[in-house]
Parts: structure tokens; C-alpha cells; sequence
């Protein structure tokens, strides 16, 4: 039996990004500054 | 700033999203026939040279937020070649683009009737429209929302940069599409704040900390979606029985992939017997 302690609940089946940048992912800019920021506040 | 500058700012400040493709476009067409640009990447050089710790406001190496109305945004963006992308996405918001330093290739696609927004449909498709063409430099280049998908896809020089305007006052989300399968895999959102919501329940499952519960719980309730969900995984992370009970509260979720990402779960764990 697997421990309770080591269930985890998957990520959303359509997950959501978010838009670092002017422009998003389409024209190949992931703005790492503004992510760190994102995960930092 | 520039008189150019201040001029376009001053005549586009009170307009609505709605007046983008007819008001604020003829502005915007206005302003690119003056040399507001080349006046303000000379003064900025000048400031550079002279004072050691400038840094534009809202700027990084890949974009530089020239100006900011409570509804547009005007923005230099750098594209790179080397990274041209497997994904193509769509905005909920209008936006026009203008190469400033070449010529560049882009695709373009249609996207079909994408509402509700917050949920991806991955049964849908979007349409080729345009392949591989040619945008000239100087020339502008106008993006529907929850309609025109454009995909660069490169340009003579390793990196290009573009002159982009757009709204901004939109909080919404657009989806992102596979390049080559051309079906959607996820939602981008344009509001920062529920993406470092979801980041920082995250951190708090991560760090697994009990204190982090009752705060924790309060995000059930978020309107965003991917907090709330994001909020449920922390919860499990730290506490089994919390988890379970935090499964409970979005049982009956508003939006379907909570619903259904809590149907899998309990499924899983009667399947483990954890109960």
C-alpha cells in the first residue's frame, strides 16, 4: 500500500502558463527575469 | 519621452479597448511616420553613458516597455531565430506588430470559436491562413484577439526586433496551440497576479510546513481556477486528511478540469486504499 504521506494530486490535465513577456511563447520569448519575479514575488 | 511620444500618449489615454483597431491604430500609424524611436534610443544611450546604475522601467534583455496607458502598451521586443518556437498563441487582447530592422517570415492561423476561454477545448483546431510569409520590415501588422494566431518563424539576422502595441486592460486568458499538431495544450494568462498565486501555493506545499494550512484553504475559493487546484495539491502535499478534505470543497468545482482532475484523484486513492 502506498503511504499517504507520498500522495500527490496531478497537475491540471490543461494546465495555465503564465505570459512573461510583451509577447508570449508564440514568438519564442521566455523572459526569464519576469518569471524568476513570478516565482520570487 | 519624447514630444512624439508625449503627443501619442496624450492622444491615445482616454480611448477603450474597443477604439484599438480604429483610433488607436491611426495614432499608432501617426507616430511611426515620426522619429520618436531613433530620438528616444539616443537619449536613453546618453543616459547610459552618464549615469552607472540607469535601467529603463519595465525592461529586460528580450523587451522594453517604452510607454504604459491604463489601456495600451507599447513595447520593443527582441526575437530571437535560434529559438523559434513549437508553440503558437493566441491573445485576448488586439495587438499590432511592426518589424523595425529586417524583414521577417511568419505564419499565420485562425483560431476557431475559443469560449469559454478558461476552459481548453483540446478538440479543437486551428486553421493554416497564411503560411511561411513575409512581413516587410517597417510594415505594420495587425493581431485579432480570439481570432489571428502569428507565428514568427525567423528572419535573415539571428535576432529581429519588432515594435509591438497592444491592449492591455484585458484579463483573460488565450490558448496555446502545438505548431505541428495545431490542437491546444494549454492556457496562457495575461494576469501575472494568479500566476504567482499558483507559483506561491506551490512553494508552500513544497516546503510542507503545517502553519501554511489555514492560508492555504482560503485559496480554495480563489477565482482563479489554477490557484484553486494549485491550492489543493499544496494541502496534500502537507497533510494527507487536509488534502481529502480540501478534494471535498472542489468536488463540486465551477470549472470541469477541477472536477475532474478531483474525480481522478479519489479514484486513486480508493484504488491505493488509502481510505
Amino acid at each position: 500500500m502506498q503511504s499517504k504521506h507520498k500522495f500527490r494530486l496531478d497537475e491540471l490535465s490543461a494546465p495555465v502558463s503564465p505570459q512573461v513577456s510583451a509577447e508570449s511563447s508564440s514568438m519564442s520569448i521566455v523572459d526569464l527575469t519576469t518569471l524568476l519575479l513570478g516565482l520570487v514575488l | 519621452m519624447n514630444s512624439y511620444l508625449n503627443h501619442f500618449q496624450n492622444a491615445i489615454k482616454d480611448l477603450k479597448d474597443e477604439q484599438f483597431l480604429t483610433h488607436a491604430l491611426t495614432h499608432f500609424n501617426a507616430l511611426l511616420q515620426t522619429p520618436f524611436l531613433i530620438e528616444l534610443v539616443n537619449t536613453y544611450l546618453k543616459k547610459l553613458s552618464t549615469e552607472t546604475h540607469f535601467y529603463p522601467t519595465r525592461s529586460s534583455i528580450n523587451y522594453w516597455h517604452i510607454l504604459n496607458t491604463d489601456a495600451f502598451t507599447l513595447t520593443l521586443v527582441r526575437l530571437e531565430k535560434a529559438t523559434a518556437s513549437k508553440f503558437v498563441n493566441a491573445y485576448p487582447y488586439d495587438k499590432v506588430i511592426v518589424p523595425l530592422t529586417e524583414n521577417i517570415q511568419y505564419s499565420h492561423y485562425k483560431q476557431p470559436y475559443p469560449f469559454p476561454v478558461n476552459i481548453l477545448d483540446k478538440t479543437k483546431k486551428i486553421i493554416p491562413f497564411a503560411i511561411d510569409k513575409t512581413l516587410s520590415k517597417n510594415t505594420s501588422y495587425v493581431i485579432k484577439k480570439h481570432e489571428d494566431i502569428f507565428s514568427y518563424k525567423g528572419g535573415k539576422s539571428d535576432e529581429a526586433m519588432l515594435l509591438s502595441f497592444s491592449c492591455r486592460k484585458s484579463h483573460s486568458y488565450g490558448w496555446e496551440y502545438d505548431a505541428n499538431t495545431l490542437h491546444p495544450v494549454r492556457l496562457v494568462t495575461n494576469v501575472l497576479q494568479s500566476a504567482r498565486l499558483e507559483h506561491t501555493c506551490k512553494l508552500l506545499g513544497e516546503l510542507g510546513n503545517k502553519s501554511s494550512l489555514p492560508n492555504l484553504f482560503e485559496f480554495l475559493e480563489n477565482p482563479y481556477h489554477n490557484v484553486r487546484w494549485e491550492a489543493a495539491r499544496a494541502i496534500m502535499n502537507i497533510d494527507f486528511d487536509k488534502g481529502l478534505e480540501a478534494l471535498l470543497i472542489l468536488k463540486e468545482d465551477t470549472h470541469p478540469d477541477i472536477k475532474q482532475s478531483v474525480d481522478n484523484a479519489l479514484k486513486q486513492i480508493s484504488a491505493l486504499n488509502l481510505i
